[in-house]
């Protein structure tokens, strides 16, 4: 899959602090979860090969985009997608870290 | 047997940092630079969680010695599933001339101190590249040592070990208390995530100084090699960056 439709389709329930919201009252169940996520996110982009900030703002944007979503399956799928993004970036940092190390201490 | 495993950990600049040579060729830049714990040492700590999780051992230790600034390098440890962290301080005149031969006396008498069974430190660092800090650690203890290990497998009181040589894999059977230095390909370590980093915050670091375990750290070294010029250094690791970078895209852009 495309990278960018990735992080597009993660959702960010009503209520947070950046993004206008739509000035809906009632919480989601699962805003804490999203928060959470997002959380874990920005701590992982950090190390982002780009940039910590090229990543925290196509993250912000992704969550953006889906502020309005509110059908519970919809957004369990979504946060789904978004910890699989989390894994993808581990892999990542993993692989890289390996195989500087493997091209530095072993002969190919 | 204790069931206590002890685990060095060491703060070193950061991999994927480019390395400068300080202007009067004295050493490298050290402030201001990201540092992380050792590659070999996250295998270390994670092959030591692994014999926790498998219930083989009961406990993990992470010790770090150096400044205030090594208590990151525990909290990495403890975020990636060690139980406990000792910080042995290490400042100023002290701390630059600290080397495998210091910190193998320190963790020679930690390890007697805490009972350990097991003594898993990385191969080397990735700074010094010394390759030296555990077997000199087996050799003060008196203890059997697994280096270079691939593959461990502890079984009662014995501890099978596969070594990475020259030339192939060794197998070596030796029995505890050992130490055991970790290679590349040991284990694949975890990353320390959020949720992980913040639970780590309640467990415990002790603060120990090395005169308390009776260890003195005067150098034995007589000089400083003043090595490579800096201009040379510089293009080497720019190089190397350069392809790191062209063999990954296609993972960036599964990412973003």
């Amino acid at each position: 899959m495309s990278g960018s439709s990735c992080l597009n389709s993660l959702k960010l329930t009503d209520g947070l602090r950046f993004g206008s919201g739509g000035g809906e009252t009632m919480a989601n169940p699962l805003r804490g979860e999203v928060v959470r996520l997002y959380k874990n996110l920005l701590y992982l982009g950090r190390e982002y090969p780009k940039g910590g900030d090229y990543f925290r703002d196509r993250l912000r944007s992704a969550f953006s985009k889906n502020k309005s979503v509110q059908d519970q399956e919809q957004i369990k799928a979504l946060i789904a997608r978004g910890e699989f993004v989390a894994r993808e970036l581990e892999a990542l940092y993993y692989l890289r870290k390996y195989r500087a190390m493997k091209k530095r201490y072993y002969e190919e | 047997m204790s069931g206590r495993v002890l685990v060095g950990v060491k703060r070193v600049i950061d991999y994927a940092v480019k390395i400068r040579v300080k202007p009067d060729n004295s050493g490298v830049v050290t402030d201001g630079v990201k540092h992380s714990m050792n590659p070999f040492c996250e295998i270390a700590v994670e092959e030591a969680v692994k014999l926790k999780e498998k219930k083989l051992i009961k406990e993990v230790v992470a010790v770090s010695c150096g400044p205030q600034q090594a208590q990151e390098t525990i909290r990495t440890a403890l975020a990636m599933g060690a139980d406990r962290g000792i910080h042995v301080e290490v400042t100023g005149k002290d701390y630059d001339t600290l080397g495998p031969l210091q910190v193998s006396k320190i963790l020679a008498a930690l390890a007697k101190k805490e009972e350990a069974q097991l003594v898993i430190l990385g191969k080397q660092a990735i700074d010094d590249d010394c390759n030296q800090t555990g077997q000199m650690t087996a050799a003060l203890l008196d203890w059997p040592q697994g280096t270079f290990a691939s593959e461990v497998a502890l079984e009662n009181d014995k501890v099978k070990v596969v070594r990475e040589i020259d030339g192939g894999l060794e197998t070596i059977k030796i029995s505890t208390p050992a130490v055991l230095t970790a290679d590349l390909r040991l284990n694949t370590p975890r990353y320390a995530t959020l949720p992980n980093i913040m639970k780590a915050k309640k467990k415990k670091i002790a603060n120990v100084k090395p005169a308390d375990l009776g260890v003195e750290l005067t150098s034995r070294m007589l000089g400083k090699y003043r090595g490579v010029t800096g201009k040379r250094k510089e293009r080497a690791t720019q190089q190397s960056r350069v392809e790191e970078w062209t063999i990954l895209p296609n993972i960036h852009r599964t990412i973003l």
